[in-house]
């Protein structure tokens, strides 16, 4: 299974006997970093293994691959690129299938789903050995999700039952399904599919998070079914401590109004209400808790319209409140400084968790809404919110740079001082003289050994020196310097010294010749030896040449070049960073008005109930009076 | 939302034009806040994505600053790799892992020429990677030219979960071009042991 995931993917690695070529360790370091989530560490190496030639021979399987890390990354043009950029008439039907599905991803989340089918209609995943039809969750997903839009909803079931029951991503494909049968008022299919979802074991948040949120759905949906013994015994379900737990009770307030229950409304409302933080839910409840009382007073003795007036007049107050702090905050909220520092609260997930404690509470208190984090939990201002961190690492990243440029510049000056040294040791310390010097020595020797080898022994100096040993060599010297001085001599003197050296010579020549296979075994090893040396400096200068080389080659790096990119870079960067700040300002403020709409409205039904409950006790009095 | 809104805008324009409100608007206001409060359960009506997709143009400039840096970090990843090791002494060490059913990958010591260079602890989440055919690049150095040996120690669990320690070993000539070493953990199904090996790549 392993390696069939791997192949639609990427391709593992191959394992096979030997070492693996270094492109094949190379794509495999690019898949470490993928399979741990460092996307972006996967696609630097990808390219940085492109830039070096080291793709290997399969190069469509590592381009893929590269798109497919960009994707990831959130870089769906790019992704977009270089999969427009393979080559479709070099790809292998396994190629094929990987480049379709790498773009079912990017189709499927652009919600483009004629483009999704066609894709999705390329992959064909055949059948196992056993001929069993292989299946791959996210294919099956994304043609449920498909399947869905088109409003084939048994051909979306089934799809989702290929999926394992525990794979994150079929809790997604059922939530959504529930909710295309709801709003296409297939309501029984609606609440068997969230009836799933909500029977499903938790295996993980998200998925426990989509539980809460399908049984909240059967709720509404039974509450509108009329079938409020359904919703009651659903919203129970829900635990109290839940994300959805204050929707749920404004949703319990609710279902026991349209029961008529008032008295329930009006203790649900009334717990609601105490809670000390804003939300829709409470808002409603605020309103919700005098209202309710009021019906109970016109049907029951369990409350009083006086009651009722006087909670809608701490309704009134509460609401007016409310909105004068908004006021007050949507005015602080024009200065960017005020939302730097909301924004602050966001800026680094591993920030030391009580001074984030602290600045959460401070903020809390600020902005008087315990619940003030859902202002940022929609899908755009979340977005924005982690785009403006990313850009937030980044400026991190390139602020520490210049440092490490320099550190690097260092390092070439140090390598240029090396590269200079290198040379110095070439030329200067005449390395490369004192090779010359050897070589000339070792070629004489070479030819003294061929000399001795291939001559006739002659009582000559030129065959006895070679062979002779360097006291032999100076007496020669020496003879031969007394036989040119004898010329100067008288004649029978100069008989009797050329005699006596010729005699002198002839022992030499005697000896030499009966030492002679020994003296030239002696040369011999001083040949190889003296090899054996030029052969040591030689790979000597070799390194050192390569050395020096190097160390110039580095010295090119245009370090001002980088410094100017990453300049560069960090202009754009803090650009795009403003930029968010101030769309999440703008959503900021959004929400704000959004909430004091909402007071207002409130406010002014409100107002229009005391005006009538006021009315309606006035005339009471009066017909009594 | 809407609808609420709708009726409290209807229900103040009859409050100026008639001055008093109809006596059946006590009921509305009950309606419309059951209403308002299935309307805040709106959530669960929301179509849920994984990943959902974020405006186009924030989507693009992101991209653009994304590739700026990705393309920055790639050609300095490419200088770093000239300048402090170059290909004359530069020897990288790979880990590689083949079904990895024998053995249970706790930790890897490295040694060049003896000496210590890394030690590596493994997180869950790595030897997952490397189970699933990633690569590890475990180190990188640099080495004198000539003969030179690399023994990687491998601790974890074996077969039978009891704690297996090995150590593999490899002698290199280093040349002028980089070299290459994988060590690979794989399963050695004749004797249902663990194997090691450590081999220059080529």
């Amino acid at each position: 299974m392993k390696q069939f995931f791997c192949e639609l993917l990427f391709i593992c690695t191959v394992a096979g006997p030997g070492a693996k070529p270094v492109d094949e360790l190379t794509y495999g370091t690019v898949l470490y970093d993928y399979y741990q989530a460092d996307y972006q560490n996967a696609l630097v190496n990808a390219l940085v293994a492109q830039k070096q030639g080291r793709r290997g021979e399969d190069t469509i399987r590592f381009d893929l691959a590269t798109g497919s890390f960009a994707f990831a990354d959130g870089m769906y043009g790019y992704a977009s690129d270089i999969f427009a950029a393979v080559p479709e008439g070099e790809l292998t039907d396994l190629d094929s299938m990987r480049l379709a599905f790498h773009l079912a991803r990017e189709f499927h989340r652009r919600r483009a789903w004629d483009d999704l089918d066609t894709q999705l209609a390329r992959i064909d995943l055949g059948k196992s050995w056993l001929g069993r039809a292989r299946y791959h969750p996210e294919v099956e997903y994304m043609k449920g999700e498909l399947a869905v839009a088109q409003q084939n909803f048994p051909q979306a079931e089934a799809f989702f039952d290929n999926m394992d029951r525990t794979d994150p991503l079929r809790a997604y494909g059922l939530f959504n399904l529930g909710v295309a049968y709801r709003t296409t008022d297939r309501i029984n299919e609606a609440r068997a599919t969230f009836g799933e979802l909500a029977d499903l074991t938790p295996y993980s948040q998200e998925a426990y998070d989509l539980s809460q949120r399908a049984k909240l759905a059967l709720a509404l949906i039974a509450r509108k079914q009329q079938d409020m013994v359904s919703a009651d015994a659903v919203l129970k379900e829900l635990p109290a401590d839940g994300r959805y737990q204050e929707v749920a009770m404004a949703a319990f307030g609710g279902l026991a109004m349209d029961r008529e229950d008032y008295e329930l409304a009006a203790r649900i409302w009334m717990t609601l209400q105490e809670e000390g933080y804003w939300t829709a839910s409470t808002a409603t409840a605020r309103l919700g808790f005098p209202v309710s009382l009021e019906r109970l007073a016109l049907t029951s003795q369990r409350a009083s319209s006086e009651l009722a007036l006087l909670e809608y007049q701490r309704a009134e107050r509460s609401f007016s409140a409310r909105l004068e702090h908004l006021q007050v905050l949507e005015r602080e909220s024009q200065d960017p400084a005020w939302v730097q520092g909301l924004l602050q609260v966001f800026a680094s997930h591993d920030r030391d968790p009580e001074q984030m404690q602290v600045m959460m509470e401070q903020w809390r208190e600020q902005l008087g809404h315990t619940d003030w984090l859902e202002w940022l939990a929609t899908d755009k201002v979340h977005q924005g919110l982690v785009q403006w961190r990313e850009l937030n690492a980044m400026e991190d990243y390139l602020g520490a740079l210049p440092e490490h440029l320099s550190s690097l510049q260092e390092v070439t000056f140090e390598q240029r001082r090396r590269g200079a040294e290198a040379k110095a040791l070439l030329v200067d310390d005449g390395l490369l003289a004192r090779k010359a010097e050897l070589v000339a020595l070792n070629q004489s020797l070479a030819a003294q050994l061929r000399s001795v080898a291939t001559s006739t022994p002659a009582p000559t100096r030129k065959w006895m020196y070679p062979l002779a040993t360097a006291d032999e060599r100076r007496t020669l010297d020496d003879l031969a310097q007394m036989r040119g001085m004898i010329v100067h001599m008288a004649e029978h003197d100069q008989a009797k010294w050329s005699g006596r050296i010729a005699r002198l010579e002839g022992v030499f020549f005697y000896r030499i010749v009966a030492a002679r296979a020994a003296r030239a075994q002696t040369l011999r090893a001083q040949h190889r030896e003296m090899q054996r040396m030029i052969a040591e400096i030689e790979a000597r200068i070799e390194r050192v040449s390569v050395a020096e080389r190097n160390f110039a080659g580095s010295v090119g790096a245009d370090f001002d070049a980088f410094t100017t990119r990453a300049t560069a870079i960090t202009a754009q960067v803090r650009t795009a960073r403003d930029r968010r700040a101030t769309m999440l300002a703008q959503e900021i403020r959004g929400r704000m008005q959004q909430e004091m709409q909402q007071v207002q409205q409130y406010l002014l039904v409100t107002r229009i109930a005391i005006a009538r409950a006021t009315d309606q006790l006035a005339a009471v009095i009066e017909g009594g009076g | 939302m809407f609808r609420t809104f709708r009726f409290i805008l209807c229900a103040a324009a009859c409050l100026s034009m008639h001055g008093a409100l109809a006596a059946d608007e006590g009921a509305e206001v009950v309606e419309e806040v059951a209403e308002v409060a299935e309307e805040a359960a709106q959530v669960a009506d929301d179509v849920v994505t994984p990943e959902p997709a974020p405006p186009v143009e924030l989507d693009r400039e992101m991209e653009d600053v994304k590739k700026a840096l990705v393309e920055l970090k790639r050609d300095l990843v490419i200088l770093e790799e000239d300048l402090l090791f170059p290909a004359s002494s530069q020897v990288s060490v790979f880990l590689s892992m083949d079904i990895g059913d024998l053995f249970q990958l706790d930790a890897v010591t490295l040694k060049v020429n003896g000496k210590e260079v890394t030690h590596h602890l493994y997180t869950e989440a790595q030897v997952d990677a490397l189970y699933r055919g990633g690569v590890q690049k475990l180190y990188v150095g640099n080495v004198k030219q000539g003969q030179n040996r690399v023994t990687a120690f491998f601790t974890g669990k074996g077969p039978s979960g009891r704690d297996y320690k090995r150590a593999t070993t490899v002698e290199f000539d280093k040349g002028f071009e980089p070299t290459f070493i994988e060590l690979a953990i794989s399963d050695e199904t004749a004797d249902y042991q663990p194997d090691f090996a450590a081999q220059v790549s080529n």
